[in-house]
């Protein structure tokens, strides 16, 4: 995994050492913008849904769209509109607490603050950061995990923010390898280590009530995506880490370790249910609505009841195609294609009839859509 | 995985930079008729030379010297960063950089890096416009650049010190001797360079913290050069030469906005050229040998401070050998060879090359104002099969004051190392990019006034471009883009006085460049439409007052041809004065001060990377 990962970094960094004549749009497959809204120091991006896009590789040109709820308008790249400037960065996540959304720029080592209605710049981090990738709020204080140096296995940490002041405190929380996501709950966060360059195969428990001490639950290898279920258990997805690939260009997955979504009690930290995959078989995306959890496996969104006792519930897949990014709401079921150098497609389907029923481009390498 | 493809990219795509300013002038170059080497002399092509008095005023770098007098455009990361080409609106890959000859454009990615460069120990900067692949080789699509060092063989006795000191603790400086009698001839030169580049981005839409403007942080460069030659002559027809230099560079690479404290990365470059020349002249044969052998490395730190870093060497060994036999008063035939066998390595590349290009030219100059030449090159590389290269060139002169000069040409860019061995993504299926080029121009020379006009028309086929591979995050070269070129060159030098001792000089490069891929219908990126640099002068006694400006419409950053991707209009204006403070003899103390971006613009050549705001430096001159 690691010499792909290499081999991975090589190719890129010629790439980019070779940029100029690189970040060409190759448009492959016209996709409609549907119509945008003009964007004027007034705007209320209000009653929406965002879609955040982490940009062109190097180019540092995340973006964030904003579609209305009627599915009536998709505007592009809002923050610059209003704000006149671009972001500067690769988008990796954003997190909505009170009046502002929080805007994690990985490359930039960077936090945004902005108003989340006007889309206003209020404030940024640019120090006390290294290769941040998602916050979680607790109270008055944002909590940002941090890769440090990718490659490095013993520097990873929690930054702590301080929302009354947009400051990070001084002191960090130390932690394994790996950090990617973290959600909280009453007094607890869960950070799901993926292994940033790596692997690892562990979800941190952070107990803020108690000088921020650290456990730790084993699932499976590179756990990523998190959520809660209505019933309050902590659902995780482990990718399972590739130890067999498939040839240049695509390295396709031959052989993986195993893949599982576990299903974690908050209170005792234990881990009350486990579906595992099948032998080779991953999912890299996660998502839940009205009671069922969908993952993507290839190219279709399956959907199974959280209540199951395993796999064998799942039930037919939504052909969706090549997708980076996924969320669920209500009835309908978001996805972001997986483009980088074009613009990607925001579908949103309608779930009991599996039919696409909105398609509109948004930002370059678009990965997540956040409904708050 | 995803995000881990893309930091990384983040953190490695600097390779480019900015520059400072100062001015210079022009010269048209007039072909002599029966020059001794034609091939060297860009026949029916624009050509504009410039020279060591002209370099000091744009003294940083030599993105910078270029950027306010060719017609060239640049796209770079700042002072400290990486600089490539972009000639007639072709590729970095598109300009052929040599070095008294010798084609010095990187092994592995073949582009030059103008900010690495040590540029003002030469003596002579030659800008050729357009192709020329018949009689330079791979690259020499959108124009070559040709840097010489001179060696005279007469009784003299030459130094020059220039020293400059300016903002944010920018100082360059050189200091050449040139010395020979009869038979022996020597020049020495050494560069020293250094910057702490430290600036302040004025761009006040973005901030820090504490809501105060950013800083140019982790761009600190120093670098060194030492330029010797020497030349002994045996006799009139018989001569030998060896050149030889030597540079290091340090630097480190700015991450630009909007967080340039998170900086870490370092690059150093070394290279060694060494040349060998033997001249001779026997019955009605003229030629030439040349014996060269080049090193390069770049060592690439993504952490400053750590002992890792990404290695790239080169070895070049050249051998070019060229013979003229002058057939009659008109007829040249002219015979060229040049043999290369270059290694190239990194952490994970470990290859050679051979290559062997035979070509002729056949010049014709029925009387003293006109002049053909007919010549083609066929390139053996050990790597794939090269095209034919084939030129046919013409120059008339009418009245004395106009010279019409018409250029037509198929031309080549060899892949590159990088482009075919990368692992996991080089592909070793390329073929060399082919191009076919129309020049057609005039000058137009009075006292007053000498004006040039170019129009040129490109076409590149299977332009080798990275694209990514299905929905990956991979990218890979691939010949894919047919791609036009056209537009026109026009410069313009104006020399007037006003009641005799006030005297007025105006010189000034415009370029129109259409540049469009042919597949998609795109512009293609980082080409202004419209490209202005001037240089004026006012002089009176001994006092020199000047401005240059640069003009360079709207660009586009990628295909897609959005707003979001795109650089505003560059309009920046820098101003100075020269006194001469001492003459005597072969004295000449001059003492200078220059104000760039003097209207305090925010600009850009590379998006998120601004360039300084107003800045000072003042220097001095001393030729003895």
């Amino acid at each position: 995994m690691k010499s792909i990962f290499k081999m991975l970094l090589i190719s890129v960094l010629i790439i980019s050492c070779s940029g100029d004549d690189t970040n060409i749009i190759e448009k492959t497959k016209e996709i409609e913008v549907i119509k945008e809204i003009e964007v004027t120091p007034d705007t209320k991006f209000d009653g929406g849904f965002f879609v955040s896009a982490e940009g062109n590789f190097g180019m540092k040109d995340g973006s964030i769209s904003y579609v209305t709820n009627d599915l009536s308008t998709t505007t592009n790249f809002i923050y610059n509109k209003v704000n006149g400037v671009q972001l500067g960065g690769l988008i990796q996540s954003i997190t909505y607490n009170g009046d502002n959304a929080y805007v994690i720029l990985n490359d930039a080592a960077t936090l945004v603050i902005i108003d989340r209605v006007t889309f206003k710049r209020k404030a940024v981090v640019t120090s006390g950061l290294k290769n941040p990738r998602y916050m979680a709020v607790i109270g008055t204080k944002g909590y940002i995990t941090n890769w440090g140096e990718g490659a490095d296995e013993n520097d990873d940490y929690v930054a702590i923010l301080d929302l009354t002041t947009n400051k990070l405190e001084t002191n960090t929380i130390s932690l394994a390898n790996g950090v990617e996501q973290i959600v909280s709950k009453d007094d607890k966060l869960f950070v799901s280590h993926k292994g940033a360059f790596s692997s690892n195969n562990i979800v941190s428990v952070i107990d803020t009530s108690s000088n921020n001490s650290v456990s730790t639950i084993t699932v499976k290898d590179n756990p990523d995506d998190m959520l809660f279920t209505e019933d309050g258990s902590l659902v995780v997805l482990s990718e399972g880490r590739g130890t067999a690939f498939g040839g240049a260009p695509f390295f396709e997955v031959l052989e993986r370790t195993t893949s599982a979504i576990s299903f974690i009690d908050t209170d005792t930290n234990e881990i009350k249910k486990q579906w595992v995959f099948d032998e080779n078989k991953g999912s890299a995306l996660l998502a839940y609505t009205k009671g069922n959890l969908y993952y993507v496996l290839g190219t279709d969104v399956i959907e199974i009841d959280a209540e199951a006792t395993d796999l064998s519930a799942s039930k037919e897949g939504i052909a969706v195609g090549n997708v980076y990014g996924m969320n669920a709401k209500e009835d309908k079921l978001y996805t972001v294609s997986a483009a980088f150098t074009i613009f990607s497609e925001l579908k949103i389907f309608d779930i009991p009839s599996k039919s696409a029923i909105f398609s509109s481009s948004v930002g370059l390498g678009a990965s997540k859509i956040y409904f708050e | 995985m995803k995000m881990y493809v893309a930091s990384i990219l983040g953190m490695v795509c600097y390779l480019k930079s900015v520059a400072q300013n100062d001015s210079i002038q022009r010269l048209e170059k007039v072909t002599v008729h029966h020059n001794k080497d034609k091939r060297k002399q860009g026949q029916g092509q624009k050509l504009v030379r410039l020279s060591t008095e002209q370099v000091v005023r744009n003294p940083t770098n030599f993105t910078e010297t270029l950027r306010y007098n060719s017609p060239i455009a640049f796209r770079d990361y700042g002072n400290g960063g990486t600089s490539s080409a972009r000639f007639r609106g072709t590729s970095a890959t598109n300009t052929a950089v040599l070095w008294n000859g010798l084609s010095i454009n990187a092994v592995g990615n073949g582009q030059t890096d103008f900010n690495a460069l040590s540029a003002s120990t030469t003596d002579e900067i030659i800008i050729i416009s357009g192709g020329s692949s018949t009689t330079f080789g791979s690259g020499a699509i959108g124009g070559v650049i040709q840097l010489n060092d001179d060696l005279h063989f007469k009784s003299h006795q030459n130094f020059q010190l220039f020293s400059s000191y300016g903002s944010f603790n920018t100082s360059s400086n050189f200091f050449k001797v040139n010395v020979g009698g009869h038979k022996l001839a020597l020049k020495v030169a050494t560069t020293i360079n250094r910057s702490d580049n430290d600036y302040e981005y004025i761009d006040t839409r973005f901030k820090d913290e504490n809501d105060n403007l950013l800083k140019n942080e982790n761009a600190n460069y120093r670098n060194y050069g030492i330029n010797t030659s020497l030349g002994y002559k045996f006799s009139n027809t018989n001569k030998l030469f060896f050149y030889t230099t030597v540079y290091r560079s340090s630097r480190l690479f700015s991450a630009g906005l909007p967080n340039p404290s998170s900086g870490s990365e370092r690059n150093q470059d070394f290279y060694q050229r060494n040349l060998l020349k033997w001249d001779t002249k026997f019955l009605n044969f003229t030629q030439s040998l040349k014996l060269g052998y080049l090193t390069e490395e770049y060592r690439y730190y993504s952490n400053k401070d750590a002992i890792n870093f990404d290695l790239g060497k080169s070895k070049k060994q050249v051998v070019d050998y060229s013979l003229i036999y002058r057939l009659s008063n008109q007829w040249d035939i002219t015979y060229f060879m040049l043999y290369e066998n270059t290694i190239g390595n990194t952490d994970t590349i470990n290859r050679r090359r051979e290559s062997l290009g035979l070509g002729g030219l056949l010049t014709f100059a029925p009387n003293e104002k006109t002049i053909g030449t007919l010549g083609f090159r066929k390139e053996y590389n050990s790597d794939f099969l090269v095209p034919v290269s084939v030129t046919l060139t013409g120059e008339k002169s009418i009245f004395n004051k106009f010279k019409f000069k018409t250029s037509l040409s198929t031309n080549y860019r060899v892949p590159t190392f990088n482009e075919l061995f990368w692992p996991v993504v080089g592909n070793s299926e390329l073929t060399p990019e082919r191009s076919k080029q129309i020049d057609f121009g005039f000058n137009f020379t009075n006292k007053l006034l000498t004006l040039s006009g170019t129009y040129f028309f490109i076409n590149i086929k299977d332009k080798i471009i990275w694209r990514p591979i299905g929905t990956s995050n991979l990218w890979r070269p691939k010949n894919l883009d047919d791609v036009i070129n056209k537009g026109f060159e026009i410069a313009l030098k104006f020399n007037f006085k006003v009641l005799k001792a006030h005297k007025f000089s105006i010189n000034t490069n415009y370029v129109y460049t259409q540049a469009e891929n042919t597949k998609t219908g795109k512009p293609l990126i980082f080409v202004p439409l419209n490209l202005v640099n001037y240089n004026i002068d006012y002089n009176y006694k001994r006092f020199n007052l000047f401005a240059q400006g640069l003009y360079q419409s709207k660009i586009y950053t990628t295909e897609d041809t959005i707003d979001f991707h795109s650089l505003d209009v560059v309009n920046v204006m820098n101003m100075g004065v020269n006194i001469l403070l001492y003459q005597k003899k072969n004295h000449n103390l001059v003492l200078g001060s220059k104000v760039n971006n003097i209207f305090n613009k925010v600009y850009y050549f590379t998006n998120l990377r601004p360039m300084p705001g107003r800045n000072l430096n003042v220097n001095i001159n001393y030729k003895f």
